[in-house]
């Protein structure tokens, strides 16, 4: 409470209440358009308050009391003969009404016994029915009361079933290897730890970019840090990038990349057939599922038009320097896809054109050194070497490049 | 139309009800008695206050006592028994306070010989309880065809506010003066608070109280403060708590009143009921607005009580209302919905200077209506036709 409620007008303050008044109006006709209310607020808050005032019926107690209240006046009703009133219009008629209570008084006091007992037993017999219905609803509600425990009994326990299955499937889904992780690094950090920087990569697929001059429009799938994607800018020719790492698609779109967050294989299936040039999948494909990898090829094929290109390179598991070196350090890896299978896979979606080329060689540091002499026994281990070491030192990476 | 309160001048140095009756030299003595008739009677009912008010200035110039068809077992020694009044005698005048219909009563009125003066009180509009309470929407409809009725006999029609008189005079009414009710504002503005209420309003009332005092009926619409406090809660984020104080005459409305604040989860909202007046004077005490919404008020005494107390006034321009107030509240339009006053409730709960000025307007309203005494008033009017 103000302690000087004369303060403001005493300070010419006094408000003009014409102006709250239409402030106020304004105020609700700004929320209005703005849609800060829902549609129809005030029309369902009165159907609401009109549904609750309609027709509901008594509660039980209230009539209850509503009977008893009623019984209780039925047995203070008194027959009594004194009670009849002698009154009369007619001149003498109070003398002829006493004179005939008084010759009748026998006749009047049996009916009056008659009725006083049937009263009693009309009032008796309604209580009882009124114990009847109150038994019955008590019954009623103690059936009524124990089917709703036994619900809830049974929904607690599918609650708990429920949860039991939810942390099962979680933990089913941890261990399946391909089920992408949920890194709590970045990618961008990742990738140039195991990768190397920008620059190698762009001197890397500097030469594999210049496949896609003249098949625009070119889509890079799982862009990653768009090294890629940058070269085929540089040369002119127009790419999308799609990419589910939101932190990967925030970076590339602030370099002023035109990409999209989204999964590779769901977002050749939104396209219309025919309708891209290029298709670009650097390191991706061993991320897909085994099913998405088939499913990939078919829809490359549908939607490049004739004369487009697909250029992905993956590891080589033909070489098992990689399982010792590359594939198993990143944990979203699937599996390794074999350069005969997509070859094969290629050919049945019937592309024109399919090559394989075989990149990044292992360092010759890492090779296995030949045993100086050519004696027939030290060329025989030599040769044995070479096999021992192709087998183990091939190329680490595969480009597929199929022409549709 | 004669209008008591446009000749407030004249009467305001008259405050001194002795002095007034005592130059009220022309009315006859003797048997003449001025006798009042009322349906029914019982305590803290303001027209049953209002007819011992009266009949305490009437008893200074000649016979007065008050007849009502119901009367409560505690009103018993105030208010005598229709059934008593005599048989005998034609001299004087009957004051009937009309409010709602009893056949018994316009059966009586209609079988006196005596001039009738007729104070109209207001009948609330059927239409608000129709599907409530059947019976008492028809006695209402019954209330205004017998003063229609009754019309042919009255000599001196009152009402209590333009509103009031307005009515009457659509039903056929002539010269009908308006003499505000018989209301002291500052009865309960200086009742001693309930201590234990003040304290329990202090520990567990946190957010602004605002209050609602009136029986919770339909036409004085407490689901439309309800929704209000929704709207206010949900969208503007007002923090206040509501207290509707009232007689919860009709259980059926009342329930489902309960029902939409349990529903809309307005646990601000508190249903109080009817409580004695230390409690309300305790109420007022800590509220800082008096809100309403009603539809229909012939007068609306609790605007001056909260006036009394220094409690600004949220209110629509309804009925009578607006010549109550004065400028004295915040008068929002007649047709105001939830979401309007709910912007009211936000701003008067947020805006101290708005509070503080309507403060200084309540106090200057109240010195206005106290300038005119109505019993006063009411004395001089009668003394008029006799």
């Amino acid at each position: 409470m103000p302690s000087d409620p004369n303060h403001a007008s005493a300070l010419g303050h006094t408000a003009d209440l014409d102006t709250v008044i239409a402030e106020l109006k304004a105020r609700i006709e700004a929320r209005r358009r703005s849609g800060e209310y829902p549609d129809d607020l005030e029309a369902t808050l009165d159907e609401h308050f009109d549904r609750l005032v309609g027709v509901r019926p008594r509660s039980s107690p209230a009539l209850h009391d509503e009977l008893q209240s009623a019984l209780r006046e039925l047995n203070q009703v008194g027959f009594s003969r004194a009670r009849i009133d002698p009154a009369s219009r007619l001149p003498g008629g109070r003398l002829v009404h006493r004179t005939m209570s008084r010759a009748l008084s026998r006749q009047i006091d049996g009916v009056l016994s008659q009725v006083e007992q049937q009263s009693w037993l009309i009032t008796h017999a309604i209580a009882l029915l009124g114990e009847i219905a109150s038994t019955i609803g008590n019954e009623f509600d103690t059936k009524v009361l124990q089917q709703l425990d036994d619900l809830q009994v049974r929904l607690a326990e599918q609650v708990r079933e429920v949860n039991r299955l939810e942390y099962q499937v979680e933990e089913t889904r941890e261990r399946i290897p391909g089920c992408a992780v949920d890194a709590w690094y970045g990618q961008d950090q990742f990738t140039a730890f195991f990768r190397g920087g920008s620059d190698d990569l762009r001197s890397r697929y500097a030469e594999l970019a210049k496949e896609f001059i003249e098949c625009e429009p070119v889509v890079d799938l799982g862009f990653g840090r768009g090294e890629f994607m940058e070269l085929l800018t540089e040369l002119g020719v127009a790419v999308h990038g799609v990419e589910p790492d939101l932190q990967l698609v925030t970076s590339a779109r602030g370099r002023g990349l035109d990409v999209e967050q989204g999964f590779a294989v769901e977002y050749l299936r939104s396209l219309e057939p025919g309708s891209l040039g290029g298709i670009v999948m650097i390191q991706v494909i061993e991320h897909l599922s085994p099913q998405h990898v088939i499913d990939f090829v078919s829809l490359a094929a549908e939607k490049l038009r004739p004369g487009g290109k697909v250029v992905l390179e993956t590891v080589n598991p033909a070489s098992l320097y990689t399982y010792a070196r590359a594939f198993w350090v990143d944990p979203d890896h699937v599996r390794p896809v074999h350069p005969s299978f997509l070859e094969f896979l290629f050919r049945e979606a019937e592309f024109s054109r399919i090559a394989i080329e075989y990149r990044s060689p292992v360092s010759e540091s890492e090779a296995l050194l030949p045993v100086p002499g050519d004696d027939p026994q030290t060329r025989l281990l030599n040769e044995n070497f070479e096999r021992i070491g192709a087998l183990l030192f091939g190329a680490q990476d595969y480009a597929v490049i199929a022409t549709r | 139309m004669n209008i008591a309160r446009g000749e407030a001048a004249s009467v305001a140095d008259r405050r001194d009800r002795r002095a007034a009756v005592s130059h009220l030299g022309s009315f006859p003595t003797g048997e003449f008695g001025i006798h009042q008739i009322l349906a029914a009677a019982s305590p803290g009912d303001a027209i049953t206050n209002a007819a011992l008010d009266y009949r305490d200035v009437l008893r200074k110039v000649g016979p007065s006592e008050v007849f009502a068809r119901h009367i409560a077992p505690s009103s018993a020694g105030e208010v005598r028994p229709l059934s008593e009044f005599a048989a005998s005698g034609s001299r004087g005048l009957l004051v009937y306070h009309a409010s709602i219909g009893e056949p018994t009563v316009s059966a009586f009125l209609l079988s006196r010989p005596e001039p009738i003066v007729l104070v109209y009180h207001n009948i609330t509009p059927a239409r608000y309880f129709e599907g409530i309470d059947d019976t008492f929407a028809e006695l209402l409809v019954l209330g205004r065809l017998e003063l229609e009725s009754i019309r042919h006999r009255v000599v001196l029609a009152v009402a209590a506010s333009h509103f009031n008189a307005a009515e009457l005079e659509a039903i056929g009414y002539e010269d009908v003066r308006v003499i505000p009710p018989v209301v002291n504002p500052f009865r309960l503005a200086r009742t001693e608070p309930d201590p234990e209420m003040l304290t329990l309003l202090d520990r567990d009332f946190h957010e602004p109280i605002l209050l609602f005092v009136g029986q919770l009926l339909p036409h004085k619409r407490p689901d439309l403060l309800v929704k209000a406090m929704h709207v206010a809660a949900t969208y503007f984020g007002t923090q206040a708590t509501l207290l509707l104080v009232g007689q919860n005459r009709f259980a059926r409305y009342a329930d489902a009143v309960s029902a939409q604040v349990r529903e809309l989860n307005l646990p601000q909202v508190h249903v109080v009921g009817s409580i004695d007046d230390a409690r309300l004077a305790a109420m007022f005490r800590r509220a800082i607005a008096f809100v309403t919404v009603s539809e229909h008020e012939g007068f609306c005494v609790p605007l001056v009580e909260s006036l009394a107390f220094d409690v600004p006034v949220v209110a629509r321009a309804c009925a009578a209302i607006p010549e109550t107030v004065g400028d004295a509240a915040l008068l929002l339009p007649a047709w105001a919905g939830a979401e309007l006053v709910a912007g009211a409730i936000d701003r008067i709960v947020s805006d101290l200077d708005l509070r503080r000025d309507l403060i200084a307007r309540g106090r200057r309203r109240l010195r206005e209506l106290t300038e005119v005494d109505a019993s006063v008033a009411m004395l001089e009017a009668i003394g008029e036709i006799v």
